[in-house]
Protein backbone atom coordinates (compact mmCIF):
# COMPACT_ATOMS: atom_id res chain seq x y z
CA UNK A 1 0.00 0.00 0.00
CA UNK A 2 2.85 2.74 0.98
CA UNK A 3 4.13 2.25 -2.71
CA UNK A 4 1.00 3.85 -3.99
CA UNK A 5 0.11 6.83 -1.61
CA UNK A 6 0.11 9.01 -3.94
CA UNK A 7 -2.58 7.29 -6.08
CA UNK A 8 -4.83 7.74 -3.37
CA UNK A 9 -7.50 10.38 -3.27
CA UNK A 10 -8.42 12.76 -0.09
CA UNK A 11 -10.78 10.47 1.60
CA UNK A 12 -8.78 7.17 0.65
CA UNK A 13 -5.33 8.80 2.65
CA UNK A 14 -7.73 10.13 5.61
CA UNK A 15 -8.55 6.37 5.95
CA UNK A 16 -5.19 5.75 5.99
CA UNK A 17 -4.17 8.49 8.64
CA UNK A 18 -7.94 7.30 10.43
CA UNK A 19 -7.13 4.00 11.27
CA UNK A 20 -3.56 4.38 11.93
CA UNK A 21 -2.11 2.56 8.96
CA UNK A 22 0.06 5.27 8.45
CA UNK A 23 0.81 8.52 10.71
CA UNK A 24 0.66 12.30 8.96
CA UNK A 25 4.68 11.93 9.58
CA UNK A 26 4.78 9.11 7.43
CA UNK A 27 2.60 10.36 4.86
CA UNK A 28 4.50 13.48 4.52
CA UNK A 29 7.80 11.82 4.17
CA UNK A 30 6.63 9.67 1.56
CA UNK A 31 5.57 12.62 -0.85
CA UNK A 32 8.95 14.73 0.22
CA UNK A 33 10.86 11.69 -0.74
CA UNK A 34 9.04 11.43 -3.91
CA UNK A 35 8.93 14.68 -4.58
CA UNK A 36 12.86 15.17 -3.66
CA UNK A 37 13.21 12.53 -6.30
CA UNK A 38 11.21 13.53 -9.17
CA UNK A 39 11.50 17.16 -9.07
CA UNK A 40 14.90 17.95 -10.56
CA UNK A 41 13.23 15.90 -13.98
CA UNK A 42 9.43 18.24 -13.00
CA UNK A 43 10.21 21.19 -11.23
CA UNK A 44 7.07 21.63 -10.20
CA UNK A 45 8.24 23.61 -6.99
CA UNK A 46 9.92 27.17 -6.10
CA UNK A 47 9.75 25.86 -2.60
CA UNK A 48 10.49 22.48 -0.97
CA UNK A 49 10.57 23.12 2.95
CA UNK A 50 11.35 19.58 4.53
CA UNK A 51 11.94 20.94 7.72
CA UNK A 52 8.48 22.74 8.13
CA UNK A 53 6.70 20.30 6.84
CA UNK A 54 7.79 17.32 9.08
CA UNK A 55 6.74 20.06 11.90
CA UNK A 56 3.94 20.67 10.45
CA UNK A 57 3.34 16.82 9.93
CA UNK A 58 4.30 16.62 13.71
CA UNK A 59 2.02 18.52 15.37
CA UNK A 60 -0.91 17.64 13.07
CA UNK A 61 -0.67 14.54 14.37
CA UNK A 62 -0.19 14.80 17.51
CA UNK A 63 -3.83 16.36 17.43
CA UNK A 64 -5.15 13.33 16.06
CA UNK A 65 -3.30 11.38 18.59
CA UNK A 66 -5.26 13.85 21.22
CA UNK A 67 -8.97 12.86 19.69
CA UNK A 68 -8.77 16.30 18.11
CA UNK A 69 -9.67 16.07 14.28
CA UNK A 70 -10.06 18.75 11.99
CA UNK A 71 -12.07 17.10 9.34
CA UNK A 72 -11.39 15.33 5.95
CA UNK A 73 -8.31 17.37 5.58
CA UNK A 74 -6.11 16.95 7.81
CA UNK A 75 -2.39 15.88 7.69
CA UNK A 76 -2.95 16.14 4.09
CA UNK A 77 -0.48 17.88 1.43
CA UNK A 78 -1.59 21.00 -0.31
CA UNK A 79 0.54 22.60 -2.45
CA UNK A 80 -0.20 26.15 -3.29
CA UNK A 81 0.80 28.29 -6.05
CA UNK A 82 3.83 30.93 -5.66
CA UNK A 83 1.70 33.94 -6.18
CA UNK A 84 -0.42 33.07 -2.99
CA UNK A 85 1.13 34.66 0.28
CA UNK A 86 2.03 32.25 3.03
CA UNK A 87 3.44 33.69 6.42
CA UNK A 88 7.25 34.02 6.24
CA UNK A 89 7.59 32.09 2.83
CA UNK A 90 9.38 33.93 0.27
CA UNK A 91 6.53 34.77 -2.34
CA UNK A 92 7.92 36.07 -5.33
CA UNK A 93 5.37 35.68 -8.00
CA UNK A 94 8.32 33.72 -9.85
CA UNK A 95 9.60 37.07 -10.56
CA UNK A 96 12.56 39.12 -9.97
CA UNK A 97 10.31 42.16 -9.43
CA UNK A 98 9.41 40.49 -5.89
CA UNK A 99 12.64 38.18 -5.04
CA UNK A 100 12.70 40.17 -1.67
CA UNK A 101 8.70 40.10 -1.08
CA UNK A 102 8.42 37.62 2.17
CA UNK A 103 4.84 38.33 3.25
CA UNK A 104 4.30 38.19 7.32
CA UNK A 105 0.23 37.26 6.93
CA UNK A 106 -0.91 34.39 5.01
CA UNK A 107 -3.93 35.05 2.17
CA UNK A 108 -7.34 34.22 3.37
CA UNK A 109 -6.94 31.11 1.63
CA UNK A 110 -3.74 30.00 2.97
CA UNK A 111 -5.65 31.22 6.83
CA UNK A 112 -8.91 28.47 5.83
CA UNK A 113 -7.30 25.68 4.78
CA UNK A 114 -4.39 25.50 7.97
CA UNK A 115 -7.44 26.05 9.57
CA UNK A 116 -8.76 22.94 7.88
CA UNK A 117 -5.70 20.74 8.86
CA UNK A 118 -3.39 20.84 5.49
CA UNK A 119 -0.08 20.27 5.68
CA UNK A 120 1.08 23.42 3.25
CA UNK A 121 3.66 21.40 1.29
CA UNK A 122 5.18 23.81 -1.08
CA UNK A 123 4.87 26.80 -3.16
CA UNK A 124 4.69 25.76 -7.18
CA UNK A 125 5.96 27.44 -9.94
CA UNK A 126 4.15 29.58 -12.43
CA UNK A 127 4.35 31.62 -15.39
CA UNK A 128 5.94 35.13 -14.35
CA UNK A 129 3.51 36.95 -12.44
CA UNK A 130 0.76 34.16 -13.33
CA UNK A 131 1.25 35.85 -16.95
CA UNK A 132 3.96 35.46 -18.87
CA UNK A 133 5.25 31.93 -19.43
CA UNK A 134 6.60 29.64 -20.43
CA UNK A 135 9.95 31.59 -19.71
CA UNK A 136 13.28 30.70 -19.12
CA UNK A 137 14.45 33.98 -18.09
CA UNK A 138 12.44 34.44 -14.64
CA UNK A 139 13.65 33.04 -11.19
CA UNK A 140 12.46 29.33 -12.04
CA UNK A 141 12.30 27.50 -15.79
CA UNK A 142 8.76 26.04 -16.87
CA UNK A 143 7.01 23.44 -15.34
CA UNK A 144 7.95 20.19 -17.13
CA UNK A 145 4.64 18.02 -17.72
CA UNK A 146 5.27 14.63 -16.53
CA UNK A 147 3.26 13.15 -19.85
CA UNK A 148 5.83 14.68 -21.78
CA UNK A 149 8.76 16.74 -20.63
CA UNK A 150 8.78 18.42 -23.96
CA UNK A 151 5.49 19.08 -24.13
CA UNK A 152 3.62 22.67 -22.37
CA UNK A 153 2.20 22.09 -19.35
CA UNK A 154 -0.13 24.90 -19.68
CA UNK A 155 -0.22 27.90 -17.62
CA UNK A 156 -0.06 29.58 -15.64
CA UNK A 157 -0.67 26.86 -12.46
CA UNK A 158 1.91 24.97 -14.51
CA UNK A 159 3.77 23.82 -11.36
CA UNK A 160 0.30 23.04 -9.11
CA UNK A 161 -0.82 20.92 -12.33
CA UNK A 162 2.59 18.94 -12.94
CA UNK A 163 2.99 18.24 -9.27
CA UNK A 164 -0.86 16.72 -9.08
CA UNK A 165 -0.07 15.04 -12.37
CA UNK A 166 2.94 13.37 -11.03
CA UNK A 167 1.45 12.70 -7.66
CA UNK A 168 4.42 14.91 -5.59
CA UNK A 169 1.55 16.35 -3.71
CA UNK A 170 -2.08 15.08 -2.98
CA UNK A 171 -3.58 18.32 -4.18
CA UNK A 172 -2.70 21.87 -5.17
CA UNK A 173 -4.26 25.65 -5.61
CA UNK A 174 -3.91 27.37 -8.58
CA UNK A 175 -5.23 30.90 -9.76
CA UNK A 176 -7.24 31.37 -13.16
CA UNK A 177 -7.55 34.75 -14.56
CA UNK A 178 -7.97 33.58 -18.27
CA UNK A 179 -7.48 29.75 -17.78
CA UNK A 180 -4.75 29.48 -15.44
CA UNK A 181 -6.17 26.58 -13.06
CA UNK A 182 -7.83 24.94 -16.69
CA UNK A 183 -5.66 24.64 -19.03
CA UNK A 184 -2.86 23.08 -17.06
CA UNK A 185 -5.28 21.01 -15.41
CA UNK A 186 -6.38 19.68 -19.12
CA UNK A 187 -3.09 19.43 -20.28
CA UNK A 188 -1.65 17.23 -17.37
CA UNK A 189 -5.08 15.13 -16.89
CA UNK A 190 -6.65 16.39 -13.72
CA UNK A 191 -9.67 18.46 -12.77
CA UNK A 192 -9.24 22.15 -11.87
CA UNK A 193 -12.38 24.16 -10.64
CA UNK A 194 -12.68 27.98 -11.54
CA UNK A 195 -15.16 28.75 -8.80
CA UNK A 196 -17.98 31.64 -8.81
CA UNK A 197 -15.92 35.20 -8.95
CA UNK A 198 -15.58 36.22 -5.70
CA UNK A 199 -16.59 32.75 -4.27
CA UNK A 200 -12.74 32.15 -2.99
CA UNK A 201 -11.44 34.78 -1.42
CA UNK A 202 -8.23 36.69 -3.31
CA UNK A 203 -7.04 38.30 -0.39
CA UNK A 204 -3.34 37.86 0.04
CA UNK A 205 -2.79 36.64 -3.93
CA UNK A 206 -0.36 38.79 -5.73
CA UNK A 207 -3.27 40.26 -8.61
CA UNK A 208 -2.95 40.27 -12.04
CA UNK A 209 -6.46 41.54 -13.31
CA UNK A 210 -9.07 42.39 -10.13
CA UNK A 211 -11.73 42.03 -12.30
CA UNK A 212 -10.90 38.48 -13.65
CA UNK A 213 -8.98 36.92 -11.33
CA UNK A 214 -10.12 33.62 -9.76
CA UNK A 215 -8.56 31.01 -7.40
CA UNK A 216 -9.16 27.65 -7.21
CA UNK A 217 -8.65 23.93 -6.48
CA UNK A 218 -6.43 21.13 -8.85
CA UNK A 219 -6.36 17.73 -7.78
CA UNK A 220 -7.08 14.30 -9.15
CA UNK A 221 -10.51 14.06 -8.60
CA UNK A 222 -13.73 16.07 -8.34
CA UNK A 223 -14.14 14.94 -5.46
CA UNK A 224 -11.08 16.00 -4.42
CA UNK A 225 -11.92 19.36 -5.83
CA UNK A 226 -14.72 19.80 -4.02
CA UNK A 227 -13.30 18.87 -0.60
CA UNK A 228 -10.77 21.71 -1.00
CA UNK A 229 -13.69 24.38 -2.48
CA UNK A 230 -15.28 23.82 1.30
CA UNK A 231 -12.32 24.77 3.26
CA UNK A 232 -11.17 27.72 0.91
CA UNK A 233 -14.23 29.69 0.67
CA UNK A 234 -15.06 31.47 3.82
CA UNK A 235 -19.19 30.74 3.13
CA UNK A 236 -21.22 28.21 3.29
CA UNK A 237 -20.59 24.84 0.19
CA UNK A 238 -24.02 23.42 0.09
CA UNK A 239 -23.09 19.50 0.77
CA UNK A 240 -26.21 18.75 0.45
CA UNK A 241 -26.50 20.51 -3.41
CA UNK A 242 -23.65 18.34 -4.00
CA UNK A 243 -25.12 15.02 -2.98
CA UNK A 244 -28.24 15.56 -5.08
CA UNK A 245 -26.67 15.19 -8.41
CA UNK A 246 -23.64 12.98 -7.32
CA UNK A 247 -26.31 10.33 -6.11
CA UNK A 248 -28.59 10.61 -9.48
CA UNK A 249 -29.46 7.45 -11.17
CA UNK A 250 -29.76 8.74 -14.22
CA UNK A 251 -29.55 12.60 -15.51
CA UNK A 252 -32.92 12.80 -17.75
CA UNK A 253 -34.05 15.79 -17.08
CA UNK A 254 -31.18 17.82 -16.81
CA UNK A 255 -30.05 19.35 -20.01
CA UNK A 256 -26.43 20.31 -21.34
CA UNK A 257 -25.61 22.98 -23.75
CA UNK A 258 -23.02 21.96 -25.90
CA UNK A 259 -21.70 25.68 -27.26
CA UNK A 260 -20.76 23.94 -30.60
CA UNK A 261 -19.42 27.14 -32.69
CA UNK A 262 -17.06 27.80 -30.27
CA UNK A 263 -14.67 24.64 -31.27
CA UNK A 264 -16.68 23.85 -35.04
CA UNK A 265 -16.38 27.76 -36.48
CA UNK A 266 -14.83 30.27 -33.82
CA UNK A 267 -11.39 28.18 -33.21
CA UNK A 268 -10.15 25.71 -34.93
CA UNK A 269 -9.50 22.81 -32.73
CA UNK A 270 -7.60 19.41 -33.97
CA UNK A 271 -9.58 16.39 -34.82
CA UNK A 272 -8.49 14.82 -31.25
CA UNK A 273 -10.54 17.57 -29.61
CA UNK A 274 -13.31 16.69 -32.30
CA UNK A 275 -13.60 13.28 -31.32
CA UNK A 276 -13.65 14.05 -27.22
CA UNK A 277 -16.09 16.04 -27.72
CA UNK A 278 -18.01 13.48 -29.46
CA UNK A 279 -17.34 10.71 -26.93
CA UNK A 280 -18.64 13.17 -23.91
CA UNK A 281 -21.72 13.36 -26.30
CA UNK A 282 -22.31 9.91 -26.27
CA UNK A 283 -21.88 9.84 -22.21
CA UNK A 284 -24.19 12.42 -21.43
CA UNK A 285 -26.63 10.16 -23.97
CA UNK A 286 -25.87 7.42 -22.22
CA UNK A 287 -26.60 8.94 -18.85
CA UNK A 288 -29.87 9.67 -20.17
CA UNK A 289 -29.31 13.92 -19.91
CA UNK A 290 -30.74 16.04 -23.02
CA UNK A 291 -28.56 17.03 -25.14
CA UNK A 292 -29.16 21.07 -27.08
CA UNK A 293 -27.18 23.35 -28.57
CA UNK A 294 -26.43 26.75 -27.39
CA UNK A 295 -25.45 29.72 -29.25
CA UNK A 296 -23.57 32.71 -27.88
CA UNK A 297 -21.57 35.46 -29.08
CA UNK A 298 -18.23 34.72 -30.91
CA UNK A 299 -15.60 33.46 -28.67
CA UNK A 300 -13.47 36.01 -30.61
CA UNK A 301 -15.35 38.62 -28.82
CA UNK A 302 -15.22 36.88 -25.37
CA UNK A 303 -11.77 36.84 -25.57
CA UNK A 304 -10.75 40.12 -27.00
CA UNK A 305 -13.11 41.47 -24.38
CA UNK A 306 -10.86 39.39 -21.75
CA UNK A 307 -7.68 40.52 -23.02
CA UNK A 308 -8.27 43.80 -23.23
CA UNK A 309 -9.56 43.86 -19.28
CA UNK A 310 -6.14 41.71 -18.52
CA UNK A 311 -4.09 43.28 -19.91
CA UNK A 312 -5.08 47.10 -19.20
CA UNK A 313 -5.27 45.95 -15.49
CA UNK A 314 -2.03 43.89 -15.23
CA UNK A 315 -0.42 47.49 -16.26
CA UNK A 316 -2.39 49.57 -14.15
CA UNK A 317 -0.42 47.48 -11.32
CA UNK A 318 2.99 46.71 -13.13
CA UNK A 319 3.30 50.09 -14.50
CA UNK A 320 5.59 51.95 -11.79
CA UNK A 321 8.04 48.67 -11.57
CA UNK A 322 8.04 48.06 -15.93
CA UNK A 323 9.17 52.06 -16.14
CA UNK A 324 11.76 51.75 -13.19
CA UNK A 325 12.99 48.17 -13.41
CA UNK A 326 12.22 47.00 -16.85
CA UNK A 327 15.09 44.45 -17.63
CA UNK A 328 14.03 42.38 -13.90
CA UNK A 329 10.65 41.35 -15.59
CA UNK A 330 11.04 38.24 -18.07
CA UNK A 331 11.09 39.19 -21.63
CA UNK A 332 7.56 37.82 -22.29
CA UNK A 333 6.46 39.60 -19.58
CA UNK A 334 7.95 42.64 -20.46
CA UNK A 335 6.85 42.95 -23.78
CA UNK A 336 3.20 42.12 -23.20
CA UNK A 337 3.10 44.87 -20.74
CA UNK A 338 4.30 46.78 -23.15
CA UNK A 339 1.70 45.66 -25.76
CA UNK A 340 -0.82 46.64 -23.55
CA UNK A 341 -0.26 50.41 -23.30
CA UNK A 342 -2.21 50.36 -27.12
CA UNK A 343 -5.07 50.22 -25.28
CA UNK A 344 -6.79 53.29 -24.68
CA UNK A 345 -9.34 54.43 -21.68
CA UNK A 346 -12.06 54.15 -23.78
CA UNK A 347 -10.83 50.60 -24.82
CA UNK A 348 -10.75 49.53 -20.91
CA UNK A 349 -14.40 50.87 -20.58
CA UNK A 350 -15.78 49.58 -24.01
CA UNK A 351 -14.57 45.85 -22.51
CA UNK A 352 -16.46 46.37 -19.27
CA UNK A 353 -19.72 47.22 -21.12
CA UNK A 354 -19.05 44.21 -23.38
CA UNK A 355 -18.45 42.30 -20.20
CA UNK A 356 -22.23 43.14 -18.57
CA UNK A 357 -23.18 42.17 -21.98
CA UNK A 358 -21.85 38.95 -22.45
CA UNK A 359 -22.44 38.22 -18.65
CA UNK A 360 -26.02 38.63 -19.20
CA UNK A 361 -25.74 37.13 -22.59
CA UNK A 362 -24.80 33.95 -20.43
CA UNK A 363 -26.68 33.94 -17.48
CA UNK A 364 -29.89 34.26 -19.98
CA UNK A 365 -28.34 31.16 -22.24
CA UNK A 366 -29.01 29.32 -18.61
CA UNK A 367 -32.55 29.73 -18.81
CA UNK A 368 -32.90 26.73 -21.46
CA UNK A 369 -30.18 25.02 -20.06
CA UNK A 370 -28.67 23.09 -17.04
CA UNK A 371 -25.01 23.49 -17.78
CA UNK A 372 -22.50 24.45 -20.19
CA UNK A 373 -20.26 22.29 -22.10
CA UNK A 374 -17.01 23.30 -24.67
CA UNK A 375 -13.20 21.66 -25.15
CA UNK A 376 -10.84 23.41 -22.62
CA UNK A 377 -8.36 23.58 -24.83
CA UNK A 378 -8.03 23.95 -28.97
CA UNK A 379 -5.34 20.54 -28.61
CA UNK A 380 -3.29 18.04 -26.93
CA UNK A 381 -0.38 19.84 -24.93
CA UNK A 382 1.80 21.28 -27.87
CA UNK A 383 5.41 21.35 -27.88
CA UNK A 384 6.85 23.18 -25.46
CA UNK A 385 9.04 25.14 -27.83
CA UNK A 386 6.24 26.00 -30.11
CA UNK A 387 4.29 27.91 -27.78
CA UNK A 388 4.90 31.89 -29.05
CA UNK A 389 5.24 34.49 -26.74
CA UNK A 390 2.19 35.88 -27.62
CA UNK A 391 0.09 32.75 -27.81
CA UNK A 392 -2.62 33.93 -25.29
CA UNK A 393 -3.53 36.59 -28.08
CA UNK A 394 -3.30 35.02 -31.16
CA UNK A 395 -5.87 32.60 -30.62
CA UNK A 396 -9.33 33.11 -29.09
CA UNK A 397 -8.98 30.90 -25.56
CA UNK A 398 -11.88 28.59 -24.83
CA UNK A 399 -11.60 29.23 -21.39
CA UNK A 400 -11.67 33.04 -21.07
CA UNK A 401 -15.59 33.29 -21.64
CA UNK A 402 -15.55 31.99 -18.12
CA UNK A 403 -13.66 34.45 -16.42
CA UNK A 404 -15.57 36.83 -18.54
CA UNK A 405 -19.07 35.76 -16.89
CA UNK A 406 -17.38 34.74 -13.77
CA UNK A 407 -19.42 31.50 -13.76
CA UNK A 408 -18.37 28.17 -11.96
CA UNK A 409 -16.15 26.19 -14.33
CA UNK A 410 -14.58 22.98 -14.07
CA UNK A 411 -11.87 21.24 -16.54
CA UNK A 412 -11.90 17.34 -16.23
CA UNK A 413 -10.27 14.92 -17.99
CA UNK A 414 -12.12 13.64 -21.44
CA UNK A 415 -9.73 11.15 -22.73
CA UNK A 416 -6.98 11.37 -24.44
CA UNK A 417 -5.11 12.08 -27.95
CA UNK A 418 -3.89 9.83 -30.92
CA UNK A 419 -0.15 10.84 -29.32
CA UNK A 420 -1.74 9.83 -25.70
CA UNK A 421 -1.70 12.99 -24.37
CA UNK A 422 -4.54 14.35 -22.42
CA UNK A 423 -7.90 16.25 -23.05
CA UNK A 424 -9.93 18.33 -20.84
CA UNK A 425 -13.81 19.65 -21.09
CA UNK A 426 -15.33 22.22 -19.52
CA UNK A 427 -18.38 22.07 -17.56
CA UNK A 428 -19.93 25.81 -16.41
CA UNK A 429 -22.95 26.13 -13.92
CA UNK A 430 -24.81 29.50 -13.32
CA UNK A 431 -23.43 31.84 -10.73
CA UNK A 432 -22.77 30.22 -7.58
CA UNK A 433 -23.72 26.98 -8.39
CA UNK A 434 -20.34 25.49 -7.35
CA UNK A 435 -22.04 22.56 -6.00
CA UNK A 436 -23.83 21.51 -8.68
CA UNK A 437 -21.49 21.88 -10.93
CA UNK A 438 -18.94 19.95 -9.10
CA UNK A 439 -22.05 17.10 -8.57
CA UNK A 440 -23.06 16.33 -12.28
CA UNK A 441 -19.14 16.66 -12.61
CA UNK A 442 -18.57 13.53 -10.78
CA UNK A 443 -21.37 11.73 -12.20
CA UNK A 444 -19.47 12.45 -15.41
CA UNK A 445 -16.09 10.86 -14.24
CA UNK A 446 -17.71 7.96 -12.56
CA UNK A 447 -18.76 7.45 -16.51
CA UNK A 448 -15.59 8.28 -18.91
CA UNK A 449 -12.90 5.68 -19.37
CA UNK A 450 -10.13 8.02 -18.92
CA UNK A 451 -6.74 6.93 -17.46
CA UNK A 452 -5.51 8.69 -14.35
CA UNK A 453 -2.06 8.74 -14.79
CA UNK A 454 -1.04 8.75 -11.13
CA UNK A 455 -2.42 5.20 -11.32
CA UNK A 456 0.86 4.48 -13.58
CA UNK A 457 3.51 3.26 -11.25
CA UNK A 458 6.06 4.22 -14.15
CA UNK A 459 6.28 8.03 -14.14
CA UNK A 460 9.88 8.14 -12.96
CA UNK A 461 10.98 5.60 -16.31
CA UNK A 462 8.79 7.47 -18.52
CA UNK A 463 9.82 10.69 -17.17
CA UNK A 464 13.87 9.09 -18.19
CA UNK A 465 13.09 7.78 -21.24
CA UNK A 466 10.99 10.76 -22.36
CA UNK A 467 14.02 12.59 -21.99
CA UNK A 468 16.50 10.56 -23.56
CA UNK A 469 14.93 10.45 -26.59
CA UNK A 470 14.77 14.24 -27.16
CA UNK A 471 18.36 14.54 -26.66
CA UNK B 1 7.12 56.18 -49.16
CA UNK B 2 8.85 52.94 -49.57
CA UNK B 3 8.00 49.87 -47.40
CA UNK B 4 10.93 50.36 -45.50
CA UNK B 5 10.14 54.22 -45.02
CA UNK B 6 6.81 53.10 -43.58
CA UNK B 7 8.20 50.53 -41.38
CA UNK B 8 10.76 53.07 -40.22
CA UNK B 9 7.89 54.85 -39.38
CA UNK B 10 6.33 52.90 -37.79
CA UNK B 11 9.06 52.14 -35.66
CA UNK B 12 9.06 55.29 -35.01
CA UNK B 13 5.51 55.60 -33.90
CA UNK B 14 6.18 52.48 -31.47
CA UNK B 15 9.33 53.76 -29.90
CA UNK B 16 7.57 57.09 -29.22
CA UNK B 17 4.64 55.51 -27.93
CA UNK B 18 6.47 53.48 -25.44
CA UNK B 19 8.56 56.34 -24.04
CA UNK B 20 5.82 58.10 -23.42
CA UNK B 21 4.58 55.83 -20.90
CA UNK B 22 8.05 55.47 -19.68
CA UNK B 23 8.68 51.98 -21.03
CA UNK B 24 11.82 50.94 -22.45
CA UNK B 25 12.07 51.47 -26.47
CA UNK B 26 15.42 49.28 -27.02
CA UNK B 27 15.63 47.74 -30.67
CA UNK B 28 14.50 44.63 -29.25
CA UNK B 29 11.06 45.29 -27.80
CA UNK B 30 9.91 47.74 -30.39
CA UNK B 31 10.48 44.72 -32.85
CA UNK B 32 8.40 42.89 -30.58
CA UNK B 33 6.01 45.06 -29.50
CA UNK B 34 5.15 45.30 -33.93
CA UNK B 35 4.94 42.09 -34.10
CA UNK B 36 2.12 41.96 -31.54
CA UNK B 37 0.77 44.89 -32.35
CA UNK B 38 -1.36 43.84 -35.33
CA UNK B 39 -3.25 41.25 -32.56
CA UNK B 40 -3.98 44.46 -30.48
CA UNK B 41 -5.46 45.96 -33.55
CA UNK B 42 -7.43 43.21 -34.14
CA UNK B 43 -8.80 42.60 -30.43
CA UNK B 44 -9.36 46.75 -30.49
CA UNK B 45 -11.57 46.08 -33.46
CA UNK B 46 -13.23 43.68 -32.23
CA UNK B 47 -14.30 45.62 -28.96
CA UNK B 48 -15.04 48.64 -30.54
CA UNK B 49 -18.86 48.09 -31.66
CA UNK B 50 -21.03 50.04 -32.13
CA UNK B 51 -22.94 51.29 -28.05
CA UNK B 52 -25.95 52.47 -29.41
CA UNK B 53 -27.73 53.98 -27.01
CA UNK B 54 -31.26 53.02 -26.25
CA UNK B 55 -34.32 53.83 -23.29
CA UNK B 56 -33.00 50.63 -21.29
CA UNK B 57 -29.31 51.62 -20.62
CA UNK B 58 -28.72 48.16 -18.94
CA UNK B 59 -29.02 47.13 -22.96
CA UNK B 60 -25.95 48.67 -23.68
CA UNK B 61 -23.75 47.73 -20.29
CA UNK B 62 -23.95 51.17 -18.90
CA UNK B 63 -25.50 50.29 -15.49
CA UNK B 64 -27.07 47.01 -14.25
CA UNK B 65 -25.49 43.97 -12.60
CA UNK B 66 -21.74 44.41 -11.53
CA UNK B 67 -20.93 41.41 -13.19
Amino acid sequence: MTDTIHDLDIRETGLLLRQRKISVPELIRYFLDRANKLEPKIGAFSRLDNKHALKKANSLQSELDRGIDRGPLHGIPVSLKGNIDVGGWNTASNSHIMTQRTPSTDASIVSNLKRAGIVEFGHTTLHELAFGGPAWDTPDDPARNPWDPWRFTGGSSSGSGAAVAAGLTTAAIGTDTVGSIRLPAAMCGIVGLKPTFGRVPTEGIVPLSYSLDHCGPMASSVEDCFQLLKAMTSSEVLQSEYDEFVQLKSLSGIKIGFIDHFYEKDSEVSSDVHRSMERSREIWNALGAEIVQTSLSSLEVYSSCSMTIMLSEALAIFEKDLQDRPYDFGEITRDRLALASFFSSTDYIQANRLKKLLSREMRSAFSDVDFLVAPTFSSEAPDLGEVDKYYILEKPLLTTPFNVTGLPTVNIPVGVSKAGLPLGMQIAAPEGYDERLLGIAKVFEQHSEFPRFRQSQSLPKELVSAEDSRD
Amino acid sequence: MTNNGDNEAAKKEVAKRLKSVGLPAGEGTIAEVMRGLPLIEKIQKCIRRDFAYTDDLSQNGLNGESQ
